[in-house]
């Protein structure tokens, strides 16, 4: 019997440890500092035109697994949620990426290019009530030089410490001059990204040290950071009451109108939706195929904003069969890619690509001018393509066959591999499926995200999905050079090398469209890239959320400007 | 005894040792590793120096030297620092512990009460419909993966009947479903043992014996019938305990919560080696010691298991 009451207390134990261990209360997840849906009084004006109040909850799909010490981290989130609470130095349009002054009114070259001089702008405080001025700048760019947990990292790449950076000096308390050893054609673009151009206090970065980033974070912008709370956490943000100093392309000036606002990071795209469905969340970032639904849903409404690249594919040039540019062209035009914007996948939210510059990425889609190199779906013009480089279906199964191909032997079947990503996985069982109409047979390859990166730097693929992504031109220097980082198809074009040797020896942005214009025309004659399809990002939202914005990057919300529409 | 205890502790060392081992392993030899995570998932394409952050983060050392520097940091309690952390990855095992905690302590409840009710009530009305009822449910249970039965969860009680918050601070509220979803398997297979176990036990002789005794129904079951069928299911129950971090990982990740489930998601996603080996060397250890305890546990109420 005694047993058995022993069994009856250690039950008893088990029990109330478990009881005890879920009723624990939070110690670490913070209580917004409004209720997340707290709508605005109503007043007259609301009706009418932006009003200040009210708390958005916001999931995106992006946790926060980083420091927010922009420079030294690496992660996506950081660097996006930043830009509601740094400003930057200049700011670049979101959509058409031009100049405009940010905490510089004003900048201009030496006639050498070797010294930049920036005008600062006069009044303007750091969160913690420190004022913003040269020094300011300088420490800023010095910490980038100097601090060893920064070295390597993109913020130290993007000054161009080592490679074109030499110093910052400030001439009085509103003139910085930034000297660099060469002329660096990036030295404006990087100022207008927060990894670089977002100026943080250096008084909080003193007093924090190496904690400066997982505890505070400490800018100019119209936001505050209240609280972050490591991973599958939040982030909190609150009005800055002070901010008077937004670039001349935005409606309005002063401070932001919403009291704030909290990103939580959620991964699942359909908890997202649930969560914004059940009322937990204002705005979440949703999949395309949600975009009608949302708006066609009383109350709720879809948002969209074009990605800043273009979702393509790498075509290994070192294969012997690719290396055949007949095989490209049929390739690329065997993808009927209306039909693929119509897939579920899309949904028909965003745009075909038939070159993969946007216009953000200075090319735009110059349809005019794409002469005899359009790649329009037309199956029978690439069978005929096919044909004349030597695959024929002789045996009748449906897939061409290698006769007298050169490099290839005889009788080889027309079989190529494509490494895709979970997520890609649908698309490119539909492109499978229109490339085996033209003969070409498609082995579609899923695995997770690292271990696909490797296999392509390895070679190890025909074909995959490789976006033309990011915010400046330079990007597309280290994809299209001959001995680019992110060029693992091995094109190499001469032309195209000496076109950015010449846009690195200007700051003539100008220059650097025609340039690049031209980078572009030798991509739609060499096809070492099937672009395919511009997304959108889009955010469902309740109805009353007011003009949302995306940052430069096209990838966070930058919410100086919504406000939140009461019930009239 | 305390031979028995030593005995039983030294006795997890190579079982330790050889998870760490597997784990360090098998991260290591799928393909990928940090760097290359660093240089394609930052939001600007430039060079990188991709040597320099290898050799800052130890990685161009050998691999029996990268893992003999683990395991002699492991044995002094430092799990080394996390690469996208940056902060030393016991530090971050323990912000996140208490959330896993919670939810596996709330499961456990579920666990208990769902398994043991259902368990004695399926065997008290053996055969019947009831009885079919509820171990449908018990099989449907052992075979429904956690990420759908949480979707129809949130489904239903949240964005439909709006009972069950997905987002939100941290309350008894908010771990309701998720608690529910990682203790819903357990709880199955509890009630499975629970109603096999009362089955046999209902049939020996000193339960025949205490109803001739002219006590009631209930006095029978409870006092005489459940105690003795308790035995296995506490073991049981403590090695479900383990189990249910192991089942934080995809509940957590379904509904968006933290802790170490998630982390070791991220963690291994991002081929963060040290926070993706100290999060499961961490929880390997969790498992093993909750096994040693429940031994002892075992052997203290049930006198017949020789500590020698």
């Amino acid at each position: 019997m005694s047993s058995n009451r022993k069994i009856f207390a250690a039950l008893a134990v088990v029990i109330l440890v478990a009881l005890l261990v879920a009723s624990c209360g939070p110690t670490a997840a913070p209580e917004p500092t409004a209720k997340p849906t707290e709508m605005p009084e109503p007043t007259e004006e609301t009706v009418a035109g932006p009003v200040q109040g009210g708390h958005l909850m916001i999931a995106w799909e992006t946790t926060f697994e980083d420091t927010m010490d922009l420079h030294r981290c690496t992660a996506t989130a950081s660097i996006a949620l930043g830009g509601n609470v740094l400003d930057t130095l200049i700011r670049k349009h979101p959509v058409d990426s031009t100049y405009h002054p940010g905490l510089a009114e004003s900048w201009e070259f030496s006639d050498d290019g070797l010294t930049l001089t920036l005008h600062l702008r006069e009044n303007v405080t750091f969160h913690d009530g420190t004022p913003f001025n040269a020094e300011a700048v300088c420490y800023n760019f010095h910490r980038i030089e100097t601090f060893p947990e920064a070295k390597g990292k993109e913020s130290y790449a993007l000054l161009g410490v080592g490679t074109f950076y030499e110093g910052c000096e400030a001439v009085d308390d509103y003139t910085v001059e930034l000297t660099y050893t060469k002329l660096y054609a990036n030295a404006i673009d990087v100022l207008t990204d927060n990894l670089v151009g977002g100026i943080h206090s250096p008084a909080a970065m003193e007093k924090y040290g190496d904690e400066y980033g997982t505890e505070v974070m400490v800018g100019t912008g119209p936001f505050k950071l209240v609280e972050w709370t490591g991973p599958q956490a939040e982030a909190i943000f609150e009005r800055n009451e002070d901010y008077n100093w937004a670039s001349d392309f935005y409606n309005h000036q002063g401070p932001a109108y919403l009291d704030g606002f909290t990103f939580k990071g959620i991964l699942e795209p359909s908890t997202r939706v649930a969560a914004l469905e059940s009322g937990g969340v204002d705005v979440a970032l949703v999949q395309p195929k949600d975009a009608t639904r949302f708006d066609e849903m009383p109350g709720y409404r879809a948002w969209t904003m074009s990605a800043k690249g273009c979702g393509g594919l790498s075509i290994n040039l070192v294969n012997p069969i690719l290396a055949d540019i007949r095989v490209r062209q049929a390739i690329s035009h065997a993808v009927d890619r209306e039909a693929l914007l119509k897939a579920p996948l899309y949904a028909g939210v965003g745009e075909v690509m038939y070159a993969s510059m946007t216009e953000a990425l200075w090319g735009g889609n110059m349809e005019a001018e794409f002469g005899e190199y359009n790649y329009l779906y037309d199956l029978e013009k690439a069978k005929a393509l096919l044909e004349e480089a030597g695959w024929k279906d002789e045996d009748g199964d449906g897939v061409r066959e290698a006769h007298g191909v050169e490099g290839v032997d005889d009788g080889t079947k027309l079989h190529l591999v494509d490494q895709v990503r979970p997520y890609e996985q649908e698309e490119h069982e539909i492109l499978q499926g229109m490339w085996a109409k033209a003969g070409i047979e498609v082995e579609v390859l899923v695995t997770d995200f690292s271990t696909r990166e490797t296999l392509l730097f390895e070679g190890d693929f025909d074909i995959a999905p490789w976006p033309t992504g990011g915010q400046s031109f330079f990007v597309i220097v280290e994809e299209w050079k001959c001995d680019g980082l992110y060029n693992i198809g091995k094109y190499c074009s001469p032309r195209i090398d000496e076109l950015y040797e010449l846009s690195f020896a200007t700051t003539d942005t100008d220059k650097h469209r025609e340039y690049f214009r031209e980078v572009q025309q030798i991509l739609l004659k060499d096809v070492p890239t099937v672009p395919l399809v511009r997304s959108k990002i889009v955010w469902a939202m309740k109805e009353e959320v007011q003009d949302p914005a995306v940052d430069h990057l096209g990838e966070a919300l930058y919410l100086y400007e919504t406000w939140i529409k009461s019930e009239p | 005894m305390k031979r028995y205890v030593i005995s039983r502790l030294l006795m997890t060392l190579p079982t330790l040792i050889g998870v760490s081992i597997v784990v360090f392993s098998t991260l290591h030899l799928i393909p990928g590793d940090p760097v290359q995570y660093i240089l394609l998932h930052s939001s600007h394409v430039v060079k990188l120096d991709a040597d320099a952050i290898r050799a800052q983060l130890g990685l161009d050392q050998p691999l029996h030297i990268q893992y003999l520097r683990f395991l002699s940091r492991a044995l002094r309690g430092d799990l080394g620092e996390a690469i996208f952390f940056e902060r030393p990855v016991t530090s971050v095992i323990l912000d996140e512990l208490p959330y896993t905690l919670r939810l596996a302590g709330l499961g456990m409840a579920f666990i208990i009460v769902l398994g043991l009710f259902f368990g004695t009530v399926s065997a008290l009305n053996v055969n019947s419909w009831l009885d079919s009822a509820l171990m449908a449910i018990a099989v449907s249970g052992l075979s429904i993966p956690d990420f759908f039965l949480a979707m129809l969860l949130i489904l239903l009680f949240s964005v439909k009947l709006g009972w069950f918050p997905i987002v939100g601070p941290e309350s008894l509220k908010i771990l309701v479903l998720p608690a529910f979803v990682i203790g819903f398997r357990a709880s199955a297979l509890i009630s499975r043992m629970t109603r096999s176990g009362l089955l046999e036990v209902l049939g020996e002789d000193y339960i025949r014996t205490a109803r001739a005794k002219g006590l009631s129904e209930q006095v029978v079951v409870i006092r005489h019938a459940l105690k003795n069928t308790l035995i296995p299911v506490v073991t049981m129950l403590g090695l479900q305990f383990g189990g249910l971090l192991g089942g934080a990982v995809i509940v957590e990740t379904v509904f968006a919560r933290r802790g170490i489930g998630y982390l070791a998601v991220k963690a291994i996603e991002q081929r963060d080696y040290p926070m993706a080996q100290g999060t499961v060397l961490f929880v390997a250890v969790f498992y093993v010691l909750l096994n040693v305890i429940v031994d002892f546990i075992y052997a203290y109420i049930d006198p017949r298991i020789r500590y020698d």
